[in-house]
C-alpha cells in the first residue's frame, strides 16, 4: 500500500470527523443546560412557566442567577418570552424553533449511541 | 478554477473591490487543500491563484499568490504545535477548525495588506477587515456546508445493521 497517500485519506477521516463535530448550536454553560432542561420537561406536561416562578424554582441557584441565564438564553434564540395578555407583568417562557431543534439533536445524539 | 469562478459570480454582489469579496469561499478550499495534501497542496494553491489572477503574469501576481498559499500552511502549522495535534490530524475537534479557520482569516489578510501596502497598490486599511470578513465567511461557509453535506450523505445511506 503507498503510505503517501494511505496518510492523506487518513488526514481526510480526521477532518472529515472535526468537519462532523463543529458545533451548531451556541454553547451552553452548565447552568443555561440545567435551566433548558428544567423547562423541557415543564414544556413537555404543558405547564406553563413564568419568569418569576423560574427565578425562584430552585432553593440553591439565586433568583438573580437565573434571571441573568435567561437572559443569555433569551439571546442565543434558546427561549422566548411571551407577555400575558390580561396582566402584561407576566411573562411566560416559551420554546423557539432552535430549542426544538436543539432537543431533537440531543434525541438523535442518543439515538446513535444507543445503535453503537 | 471552475469552483474559483463560479464563486466570485456567486458572490458578485459582495464584492468590495477587484481583489476583495465580502464572502470569499476559495478561502475554505484553502484550509482543506492545505490540511489533506500539505505541501502538495500549498504547490496547487500557488498554481491556481497564480493562473485565477486577472492580471498578467508578473512578481506582483507570483508574490500575491505566494501569500495566498503559504499563509494557511503556517497557520496550520502554527495551530497543530499549539493545539498539539499529530500530522494525521488525530484529534481535531470542530471548535479547533474554527479556531484554524480565524487564524487563517487573518493571516491571509494581514500578510496580503501588508503587500498591498508595500506596493501601494489597494488603501491597506481599508482592505484589511472586509478582506478578513471574506476569508472567514467563506472558510466558516465552506466547512457548514460541508457537514450538511455530510449529514445528509449518512441519512441517505445507512448500513444494514
Amino acid at each position: 500500500m503507498n503510505t503517501k497517500l494511505a496518510q492523506v485519506y487518513i488526514k481526510f477521516l480526521h477532518l472529515t470527523k472535526a468537519v462532523n463535530d463543529l458545533p451548531q448550536f451556541p454553547s451552553l454553560d452548565p447552568m443555561e443546560e440545567r435551566l433548558l432542561h428544567y423547562f423541557a420537561t415543564a414544556w413537555h406536561s404543558g405547564k406553563k412557566l413564568t419568569v418569576l416562578e423560574t427565578m425562584h424554582a430552585s432553593s440553591d441557584i439565586s433568583p438573580s442567577t437565573v434571571h441573568r441565564r435567561l437572559k443569555t438564553l433569551r439571546k442565543k434564540g434558546l427561549i422566548g418570552l411571551d407577555v400575558d395578555q390580561i396582566d402584561n407583568r407576566i411573562k411566560y417562557i416559551v420554546h423557539t424553533d432552535l430549542t426544538d431543534s436543539y432537543f431533537a439533536y440531543l434525541g438523535q445524539c442518543l439515538s446513535n449511541a444507543s445503535d453503537v | 478554477m471552475l469552483f474559483y469562478r463560479l464563486s466570485l459570480w456567486v458572490f458578485s454582489y459582495f464584492q468590495y473591490n477587484p481583489r476583495v469579496y465580502w464572502i470569499f469561499l476559495p478561502a475554505g478550499i484553502r484550509m482543506i487543500s492545505v490540511f489533506i495534501f500539505g505541501w502538495a497542496g500549498v504547490a496547487g494553491l500557488f498554481i491556481g491563484s497564480a493562473i485565477t489572477n486577472e492580471e498578467e503574469m508578473s512578481s506582483y501576481v507570483i508574490y500575491l499568490a505566494a501569500i495566498s498559499a503559504l499563509s494557511p500552511m503556517l497557520v496550520k502549522r502554527t495551530c497543530k504545535w499549539w493545539f498539539n495535534i499529530p500530522s494525521t490530524l488525530q484529534g481535531l475537534t470542530g471548535k479547533q477548525l474554527l479556531v484554524f479557520s480565524i487564524a487563517g482569516a487573518v493571516a491571509n489578510s494581514l500578510f496580503s495588506s501588508l503587500y498591498f501596502h508595500l506596493t501601494d497598490t489597494i488603501d491597506t486599511l481599508k482592505s484589511f477587515l472586509p478582506m478578513f470578513v471574506g476569508d472567514l465567511l467563506g472558510t466558516v461557509i465552506i466547512f457548514y456546508l460541508s457537514k450538511a453535506i455530510l449529514r445528509f450523505a449518512i441519512a441517505i445511506y445507512k448500513p444494514p445493521a
